[in-house]
């Protein structure tokens, strides 16, 4: 056993499943299932073949190939992923794979770690696969190798769905794995199956249907407990199966209920379920968000339920069902005391995202919003550049930032809009956007943040980091009029191009160069040990632009002025650009010949590294 | 029914909760405690809210994996607060019963920096909750033991082990602490 999160519970488990094939696209709560299963395919030499998808879309499809010639394969995403892999599951589904295929979604209620927590069940219903949802660590394990076994047996994708605070989860999971046998894949060329169009689109759906019939009636992860004499019967599924069990422990009322939890989610064993059912006068569904299983149930099973059903009548459709709401509800329900608080919470501001120390970032937002003279609007997308939630205008999903905006800079004709977007976006479905905006003729200013990394969700390696792309080649080529490579800590530089190109006519693109700067970085150590920066605050004017709208946190104050922290200051560097009154000044603490030798041996150190 | 001990560890990104929970959970994992534990980093790499819960089930419940991941509003037994703001969030999870085990550090919510934040004092909202508390500046003890503040987590996980009165009341073998905190000071912070 080890000591292990729910990302890495996923990976233990496909390893003990004998996986063979692996693609994804980073985002929390599931962000690091894949550095996982890479270090356990390291540690046992499993030969795993990994795709570092850059985006759900074709890592969903990839995973599928994989699977259609015999090779078990895992594709995990987000919540949100789901939205632009929702296009292939629609078609997996009728064509069904061969060796065996897991669909790992993590979903967010409560939006701790997305910019929504929309309800991804309703995709089940619509592409008709089977669904598990864990209700803990432990069954976490259990339910990948179960989706695993479901999918080989019934040659269907299996999804399984995990919440966020089951993601971020820790216990202890066993740590064998299996050592698959060197299996020769082999792709079987099968019209009926693989090419959906007209009839056999229709008899691979009537197959699909007939499949999960099958299922429904073969396979069930439902567990009944206390009192299976009560009138009032409570349907649970997810984490809020757990929650509703220690309630019902909690408050005594062992004898008053009779509870049915389900993994299997969808499909439902219409034959269990009737018969948890039958002697109800009343039944309570406790799950969190839209009602998935509540909705379900009341579907296939109308006519055998009692009169009094309820459920999301007591439980929002939103956030979690955390334990004060079912105590709550249990509370009054039963006529039970709930938990008596000696203190009231504390009323603590929000701590809203802020840039971290030396984020190339901050600089390149600070040009943009305050360098630039119109207040342009400013489109925001996805990943750490949204950080602090109020610099850009809009915070949606992925390439919101290019998208909105063409459609804005079409009709304002008095405002400067600058749509933005990390490297990431950019290689996900930015290309897309941005090729739509050339193709329309759109006269627009668009800002790529390339900080070579998926920084937001583990530092995944992003393309530009192997230098196999030519950034300015690609985007000449696709028809961008004109394109600026300029260093995120230039931030004059940027506000000027920024100004330049505002009424001239086409797309051009601003590719702003700044690496993460949470990445050891080799120039920053050096620069670290070559120069300080301090405040003078004798020549301060307190214009506070350093201090409050760069922010940057190595910057404190005291009553006496402005400081900066050298432990955390990066030396970037921005500071002393943008005060007015030359206030900030830098001191050389090494002589330039040796900061000279210092920077070209790390140069040479940079270009001579070998990526993997 | 048999109550589970309830821990959260709070603190800003970048202040190690994960490597104090991991800590805590290896010490119940050696020891063969059953254990539950979730750490919430929500989108903040740096400085944003950071915390876990964790839950030592010493009897569990006859089952459904012995219980609910989540801890209710007044469970709580020890908190374990790294940043004092972030401490305060958690008071209603408390009882007359819980420990409090903090560090007197305030991390800036950086919002203050704008005109219009209103200014306050953590420090003075602590000293006033009515639970058996301890600050300290775990930092500068970390400092002087390890020659770094960052093995202040270290520290505050070794302090809370001997207070958290299911591990300190002679369930946990010395030989089990030593090896794992042995670990933990190679590992650093």
């Amino acid at each position: 056993m080890r000591i292990a999160s729910g990302n890495e519970a996923i990976a233990w488990a496909a390893a003990k499943s004998g996986i063979d094939y692996f693609a994804n696209y980073p985002g929390s709560p599931v962000n690091k299932v894949d550095i996982a299963l890479k270090a356990i395919d390291a540690e046992f030499d499993l030969g795993i073949k990994f795709d570092d998808s850059l985006n759900e879309h074709v890592a969903t499809l990839a995973a599928a190939g994989a699977s259609y010639c015999g090779a078990k394969s895992m594709v995990v995403m987000k919540h949100v992923g789901l939205n632009i892999a929702s296009d292939p599951l629609n078609y997996i589904n009728y064509t069904g794979v061969k060796g065996g295929m897991v669909i790992v979604v993590g979903t967010d209620p409560g939006a701790g770690c997305s910019t929504n927590e929309e309800d991804a069940h309703w995709y089940i219903a619509q592409s008709g696969l089977p669904l598990i949802e864990p209700t803990s660590l432990e069954t976490i394990y259990e339910d990948t190798c179960n989706a695993f076994t479901i999918s080989v047996e019934t040659e269907l994708p299996v999804c399984l769905f995990i919440p966020a605070r089951l993601c971020n989860s820790i216990g202890a999971v066993p740590d064998d794995v299996t050592q698959s046998e060197k299996r020769e894949f082999a792709f079987t060329p099968n019209r009926d199956r693989y090419i959906n169009v007209g009839a056999r689109a229709i008899a691979n759906h009537k197959r699909l249907n007939q499949k999960m019939e099958e299922l429904s009636k073969g396979y069930s992860y439902e567990a009944t407990h206390f009192n299976e004499r009560a009138e009032v019967g409570i349907i649970a599924r997810g984490l809020t199966a757990n929650n509703v069990f220690e309630t019902i422990k909690k408050f005594g009322l062992e004898q008053s209920v009779h509870l049915y939890t389900e993994r299997l989610v969808y499909p439902l064993n219409k034959d269990r379920l009737r018969s948890f059912v039958q002697n109800k006068k009343e039944i309570i569904f406790i799950e969190d968000q839209d009602g998935f299983l509540e909705n379900q149930v009341k579907m296939q099973l109308f006519s055998d339920l009692p009169r009094n059903v309820s459920g999301k009548e007591h439980f929002p459709p939103y956030g979690e069902i955390d334990r004060a709401t079912i105590e709550s509800y249990f509370s009054e329900r039963f006529t039970v005391s709930t938990s008596e608080h000696c203190v009231a919470p504390a009323e603590v501001s929000e701590r809203l995202g802020v840039f971290c120390d030396g984020c190339p970032h901050r600089t390149s937002y600070y040009a943009i919003k305050e360098m630039t003279d119109n207040n342009p609007i400013v489109g925001g997308d996805i990943g750490c550049s949204s950080l602090p939630p109020f610099l850009a205008d809009w915070l949606m999903c992925m390439n919101a930032g290019i998208g909105v905006s063409q459609g804005m800079a079409k009709v304002l004709n008095n405002r400067m809009v600058v749509s933005t977007g990390g490297d990431g976006s950019f290689f996900h479905t930015g290309l897309m956007s941005l090729q739509n905006a050339i193709h329309n003729n759109t006269d627009i200013v668009h800002i790529v943040f390339d900080n070579q990394y998926i920084a937001m969700t583990g530092h995944q390696k992003g393309v530009t980091l192997f230098h196999y792309v030519s950034v300015k080649k690609l985007l000449k080529s696709i028809g961008v009029k004109r394109v600026y490579r300029i260093d995120s800590h230039m931030p004059k530089k940027i506000a000027k191009v920024i100004m330049k190109e505002q009424h001239t006519k086409g797309v051009k693109v601003i590719w702003i160069d700044g690496v993460c700067q949470k990445i050891p970085n080799p120039f920053t150590e050096l620069k670290k040990k070559a120069m300080t920066l301090t405040v003078k605050n004798e020549k301060c004017g307190d214009c506070r632009a350093c201090y409050e709208t760069l922010a940057c946190p190595a910057i404190y104050e005291d009553e006496k002025g402005l400081y900066i922290d050298a432990d955390r200051c990066i030396r970037c560097g921005a500071c002393h650009i943008i005060c007015p009154n030359h206030a900030i000044g830098m001191k050389f603490d090494m002589p330039f010949h040796r900061i000279a030798t210092g920077a070209a041996k790390v140069l040479i150190q940079h270009l001579t590294r070998k990526w993997s | 029914m048999n109550k589970p001990y309830n821990v959260i560890v709070t603190g800003v990104g970048g202040q190690g909760i994960s490597f104090l929970t991991k800590l805590l959970s290896e010490v119940a994992a050696e020891s063969g405690i059953f254990f539950k534990g979730t750490v919430f980093k929500g989108g903040a790499q740096r400085m944003g809210s950071v915390y876990s819960e964790l839950r030592f089930f010493f009897d569990p419940f006859d089952d459904m994996q012995h219980c609910a991941q989540q801890i209710a509003p007044g469970e709580l037994d020890l908190l374990v607060g790294m940043e004092l703001w972030e401490s305060l969030r958690f008071t209603d999870y408390c009882n007359k019963n819980t420990q409090l085990i903090l560090n007197n550090y305030v991390e800036p919510f950086y919002q203050e920096r704008n005109p219009g934040f209103e200014k306050k004092d953590p420090t003075s909202l602590v000293e006033g909750l009515p639970f058996t508390k301890e600050l300290d500046d775990f930092a500068q003890k970390a400092e002087g033991a390890f020659g770094d503040t960052i093995m202040a987590n270290y520290l505050m996980g070794r302090r809370a082990l001997e207070i958290m009165e299911p591990f300190s009341s002679g369930k946990m073998s010395p030989q089990i602490l030593e090896k794992v905190y042995k670990r933990y000071e190679k590992k650093g912070a």
